[in-house]
C-alpha cells in the first residue's frame, strides 16, 4: 500500500535550504516535519483535552459532594471549561503598582514553559524501526536511503523528542518550574503572595528529594535513564511492570506528585482559604490562566511519568503477538499499524494517564489539606528514609548480580522478591508505627493540646 | 495509616457511586425545577378582592403608616356610585410599593384591616431597570377571577401541627438523619 504522491520532493525541497547535500537537507527536513506533526498532534492534542479536564475536575468533586457540578453551559456543562478560557481572555489585565515588572511579568512563563518541555519527553507509543520504518518509507514514498533500517534516521520514536538522559532531563526542567511559583509570590507586592511564594518552593524542592529517590530505584532495574528503555524492561505483561518490583517507590512516588505539583492534599501555596489566592493573587486574566494551565499540564506530566516508569508506559497489560494476529485475521497491514502504533498513544497511555488525573481529582474532593508543618515532616522524616532504603535494598540486590539472568534481562521471580521484600518492610513499618496502641498513647499524650486555649475550654468545642 | 486512607476513599467512592447511579442527590435543578413556598412565605405583595369582584383595599394608609421602611406610597379617592372599585367609602386609587426599599417584614400584612394587603409567594424579583422596582397597583392586584382571597388565612402565632403535617415531615429521611 502506498500514498498515490511521493513525500520525498517535499522533504528535498525543503532540504535544498537546509545543507548542500541534498540527503542530508532532506533528512534535517524530516526530522523538523516530523517534530512539528507530533508536537501538533500531541500538544495540540493535550491542549484540546485541558479545558474538558478543568470541567470534569470540578464535576466529580461534585459527584463526590452529592451534587451534580456545573451542567448550565452546554449539555452536562462540557462547554464550561471552554468558557471559563474565554472569561479569562476578556478579563481586565492589571498590573499591580510596586511590582517587580520583570519578575512578575516572566513568572507565568517560567511555570508554562518548564511544563511544556517536560511534556516532549512523554513516550506514547513505541519506537518505529526495521520493518515497520521500511514499511512507514514506502507508504510514504519516501527515499530509502533517508528513512529507513539501512538510511540516515534509523527510528522514530513516538514522543517529541528522546534524549538518552531522559529521566534527568524531567527531573531538572520540573526544578525550573519551582522558579517560576517563587518569583511570582516574590514579585507580587503583596506579604501573603510572598509567603505563598516561598512555601511552594520548599515543598517542591523537599520533594524533589523523594521523587529522585523513586526514581532511582526504577533506573537501577531499567540500567538506563531513556525512557524507551524503561518502557523495553517491563515488556511482557503486567506482572512484569516495574510497580511489582519497586512498590515502596510506587508509593512515594504518587504521594511526591501531590508535592510536586501542589495539588490537595498539599496545596498550601495556593489554598484558596488560607493565602486568599497565594503566590498568584495578584494575577489576572491569561497571567492566571497561564498559572492554571501549567497546573494541569504538570499534572498530565507527572501522571504521564509514574505510568512510564512504573506501569509500563504504552505498553498494554497483555503483550499481543500483533503480527500474528495481522497474519491470522488477514488485514494485515491496518491491524498491525494500529495494534502496535496506535494503540499506545491513543488507548493505552490516556488510560494510564486518566487513571492519574482521576486519582488527583479524588484526592481533592476527598483529603483534607495537610498543615505545613506536617508536610514538611512528611517529606524529610519518613518520605526520604523510606526512599533511601528502598535504594539501597534494590542496589544490592543489582550489585549482587541477583537481578540480571545470563541474557541481560531481569529475572521476573527476583523482581516479585524485590517488591516483596519492601513492601513488607514498608507495611511492617506501618502497621508498628500506627498500631491501636501506639495511636492512643498518642492521644493521650496530645490531650493537652484541648487544656492550652485561654479560656481554659477545649480547642474543639470553641 | 493506609487503612484510614482506604476508609476515607471508601465514604467518598460511596458518595461518588451513588450519586451517579441516580439516588444521591440533593440539588434542586433550578429553574426548571421550583421549590414551592410555604403558606407563610413573604414574598412579593398582592392585594386581594371579594368573592364580587370588588377590591378589598379601602385606601385607610395603615400599612403605609407602619412601614419602617416607608416603601409603601398610597393616595385614596371617593368611591362613586357609578365607578365602585372597592367595598368602602374609598378605595386607592394610586397604590406603590418600592420592592428595593421593602424588607418584606410582613407588618403591611399584618396592620391591613380588611385582610387586602397580604405577601405572597413570588421571590423571584430581578428587574433590568431602576423604575421597574416600584412596584404599581396593577402589577400587585389579583385578577378578578381570583375571587375571595384564600390564601392568607394563616396565623403565625398559633401552632398549625397536625398529626399529618408531623408525620409527613418526620418521613424526610433526611430529617431523620439530622
Amino acid at each position: 500500500m502506498q500514498l498515490p504522491f511521493s513525500l520525498q520532493p517535499l522533504f528535498d525541497f525543503i532540504g535544498r535550504f537546509l545543507s548542500n547535500d541534498p540527503l542530508i537537507g532532506a533528512t534535517y527536513a524530516f526530522i523538523i516535519v516530523a517534530a512539528l506533526v507530533k508536537i501538533l498532534l500531541i500538544l495540540g492534542g493535550l491542549l484540546q483535552v485541558i479545558p474538558i479536564l478543568i470541567l470534569l475536575e470540578r464535576k466529580m468533586i461534585g459527584w463526590v459532594q452529592d451534587r451534580p457540578g456545573p451542567n448550565r453551559a452546554g449539555p452536562f456543562g462540557i462547554l464550561h471549561g471552554f468558557l471559563d478560557g474565554v472569561k479569562l481572555f476578556f478579563k481586565e489585565e492589571i498590573l499591580p503598582s510596586g511590582v517587580d515588572r520583570v519578575l512578575y511579568l516572566m513568572a507565568p512563563g517560567l511555570v508554562v514553559i518548564p511544563a511544556f518541555l517536560a511534556l516532549c519527553l512523554i513516550p506514547v507509543g513505541p519506537l518505529i524501526e526495521g520493518n515497520n520504518l521500511a514499511a512507514m518509507g514506502n507508504f510514504l514514498r519516501l527515499d530509502p536511503a533517508m528513512v529507513g533500517p539501512n538510511g540516515a534516521i534509523k527510528h522514530i520514536a513516538l514522543a517529541i523528542s528522546n534524549p538518552n538522559v531522559g529521566i534527568l532531563y524531567v527531573l531538572a526542567i520540573t526544578s525550573v518550574g519551582v522558579y517560576g511559583i517563587t518569583l511570582a509570590g516574590w514579585s507580587s507586592n503583596n506579604k501573603w503572595s510572598l509567603l505563598g511564594g516561598i512555601r511552594a518552593s520548599a515543598q517542591m524542592i523537599s520533594y524533589e528529594i523523594t521523587l529522585s529517590l523513586a526514581i532511582i530505584g526504577v533506573v537501577l532495574l531499567s540500567g538506563s535513564l531513556n525512557l524507551y528503555s524503561i518502557v523495553d524492561g517491563q515488556r511482557g505483561g503486567f506482572w512484569n511492570w516495574n510497580v511489582v518490583a519497586q512498590p515502596v517507590a510506587f508509593i512515594l512516588f504518587i504521594v511526591a506528585m501531590f508535592a510536586e505539583t501542589n495539588r490537595l492534599p498539599f496545596d498550601l501555596a495556593e489554598g484558596e482559604a488560607e493565602l486568599t489566592g497565594g503566590f498568584h493573587t495578584e494575577y489576572s486574566s491569561m497571567r492566571f490562566a497561564l498559572f492554571f494551565l501549567g497546573e494541569y499540564v504538570n499534572m498530565v506530566i507527572v501522571g504521564a511519568m509514574c505510568a512510564t516508569l512504573f506501569l509500563g508506559g504504552f505498553l498494554g497489560p497483555i503483550q499481543l503477538d500483533w503480527v500474528a494476529i495481522g497474519a491470522a485475521t488477514g488485514g494485515y497491514d491496518w491491524v498491525v499499524i494500529i495494534g502496535s502504533f496506535l494503540l499506545g498513544p491513543l488507548v493505552i497511555m490516556p488510560a494510564k494517564i486518566g487513571f492519574f488525573i482521576f486519582l488527583f481529582f479524588f484526592a481533592r474532593a476527598t483529603l483534607p489539606r495537610v498543615r505545613y508543618d506536617q508536610l514538611m515532616n512528611i517529606g524529610w522524616k519518613y518520605m526520604l528514609p523510606f526512599g533511601l532504603i528502598n535504594f539501597v535494598i534494590t542496589a544490592v540486590a543489582v550489585a549482587l548480580d541477583m537481578m540480571w539472568t545470563p541474557n541481560g534481562k531481569i529475572e521476573l521471580a527476583t523482581k516479585w522478591v524485590l517488591g516483596a521484600v519492601t513492601l513488607s518492610l514498608f507495611l511492617g513499618w506501618d502497621l508498628l508505627y500506627f498500631s491501636p496502641r501506639r495511636k492512643a498513647q498518642m492521644t493521650r499524650d496530645y490531650r493537652h493540646y484541648s487544656e492550652e486555649t485561654s479560656t481554659g475550654r477545649s480547642a474543639l468545642v470553641s | 495509616m493506609i487503612l484510614e486512607f482506604l476508609k476515607g476513599a471508601s465514604i467518598a467512592t460511596r458518595h461518588m457511586v451513588l450519586y451517579l447511579a441516580g439516588k444521591g442527590s440533593v440539588t434542586l435543578e433550578y429553574p426548571e425545577v421550583k421549590r414551592e413556598q410555604p403558606a407563610f412565605f413573604r414574598g412579593r405583595h398582592r392585594l386581594q378582592r371579594y368573592e364580587d369582584g370588588l377590591e378589598r383595599c379601602v385606601g385607610c394608609s395603615l400599612c403605609a403608616a407602619v412601614c419602617p421602611s416607608e416603601a409603601i406610597y398610597l393616595e385614596a379617592a371617593e368611591n362613586t356610585p357609578e365607578h365602585q372599585v372597592s367595598a368602602g367609602e374609598r378605595y386607592a386609587e394610586i397604590y406603590q410599593i418600592h420592592l428595593l426599599r421593602c424588607i418584606f417584614c410582613g407588618f403591611c400584612e399584618e396592620a391591613c384591616p380588611e385582610n387586602a394587603i397580604i405577601m405572597g409567594p413570588t421571590y423571584e424579583l430581578a428587574m433590568d431597570r431602576r423604575t421597574d422596582t416600584v412596584a404599581a397597583k396593577e402589577d400587585m392586584l389579583d385578577p378578578v377571577e381570583m375571587g375571595f382571597g384564600t390564601y392568607h388565612d394563616y396565623d403565625p402565632y398559633i401552632s398549625h401541627v397536625t398529626p399529618e403535617s408531623d408525620a409527613e415531615a418526620k418521613s424526610d429521611p433526611w430529617a431523620a438523619k439530622h
